[in-house]
């Protein structure tokens, strides 16, 4: 990503040199596939006044901002996620008691709604108002910060399922499928399968624009 | 599938869920149940410290101690808060039956049901109110 932006700007920065206004620059871009966002991006790089060597213009860094809320918002992702599945883990055992029912502390279902208390609404904030910055700046769907979360999410929702699936086979291949663990690998898939799904079409969004 | 209307599915359909999850949990453990099972865990715990310290004494003097105060400075134990109720502050009841029986009572804020707390190895059913337990200690 940084690379790509940096080839990109340099393209300008040497096409501006060698005289080339900036419609044509942005047609030649658009020709070769760069998507507009990142085309108006790289011309905005360089101030548009007349001298003989492009002149860079001062652009505020914007990812340390970015990455605050994107790190905000993921982790009250994961941690109501993984919280709620606790909670319907608890009453799944509640709904099909087994002899060698796991002892819970109380504590632990207290934990847990106190967290999806917590957790879910600032995630669902959080969300909300970044979608709302990206629908005003479609630019900032680029950020380094956004692409790289988004994607670690991808990855630890697909390493979930993965997990899910195998715990699955490997129960199925032992002979002891219960109800009650049928529907924990079920609140576990629907879990991660929604996050996966959801941060894969914005991921698909993106590289499309 | 676009992903706009999925989103805005998504997290109200996680939102619903969230908010079922959360009451449910209020609903099985209300505020003032968790409070009840707090304080007879604590109850329980000092019971069994009591009972051990009895037996305790019971092997060192060959006789079941007159009062809790003696098993307790026997175990070096008598100043723990356990050994009193933690709402009324009161000692817990022991009393002397025979040579080698006793009981201990305490008044419950809850009926035991079906606990399976691993920390706690005796008197785990308990019945709300005034519960008593009898108890004898093994001479061999």
């Amino acid at each position: 990503m940084a690379t790509e932006t940096h080839q990109l700007e340099s393209f300008v920065k040497e096409s501006l040199q060698s005289g080339k206004t900036r419609e044509e620059i942005a047609k030649a871009m658009e020709s070769a596939g760069w998507p507009s966002a990142q085309i108006a991006s790289a011309l905005d790089a360089y101030a548009d006044i007349p001298f003989a060597i492009p002149v860079p213009k001062p652009r505020p860094s914007l990812t340390a901002r970015e990455a605050f809320l994107y790190l905000v918002m993921f982790s009250t992702l994961y941690f109501a996620a993984w919280n709620l599945g606790n909670l319907l883990f608890i009453f799944i055992d509640r709904a099909f008691p087994e002899d060698d029912s796991r002892y819970y502390l109380f504590d632990m279902q207290r934990w847990s709604t106190a967290a999806v208390i917590i957790a879910f609404p600032v995630f669902l904030l959080l969300a909300g108002y970044i979608n709302k910055q990206i629908e005003l700046n479609p630019f900032k769907r680029l950020s380094p910060a956004r692409r790289w979360l988004t994607y670690l999410t991808l990855f630890l929702a697909s390493a979930t399922l993965l997990g899910d699936i195998t715990t699955l086979i490997y129960s199925l291949l032992g002979g002891d499928l219960t109800i009650r663990f049928v529907l924990k690998i079920l609140v576990v898939a629907l879990i991660a399968g929604s996050c996966f799904t959801y941060y894969l079409l914005d991921l698909r969004k993106e590289e499309k624009e | 599938m676009k992903t706009k209307p999925f989103g805005k599915l998504l997290a109200i359909a996680g939102a619903i869920g969230a908010v079922a999850a959360v009451s449910v949990s209020i609903y099985l453990n209300p505020p003032s149940a968790v409070k009840a099972h707090a304080l007879d865990q604590r109850r329980l715990q000092g019971l069994q410290q009591i009972d051990f310290a009895i037996k305790n004494y019971y092997h060192n003097h060959q006789a079941l101690p007159e009062r809790l105060e003696a098993a307790g400075n026997e175990n070096g134990l008598s100043a723990r808060s356990d050994w009193e109720d933690p709402v009324t502050h009161l000692s817990y009841e022991y009393d002397v039956l025979g040579k080698t029986t006793y009981r201990l009572c305490a008044d419950f804020s809850a009926d035991s049901e079906g606990d399976k707390n691993p920390y706690i190895f005796t008197f785990r059913k308990h019945h709300k109110g005034h519960d008593c337990f009898q108890q004898e200690v093994s001479t061999q």
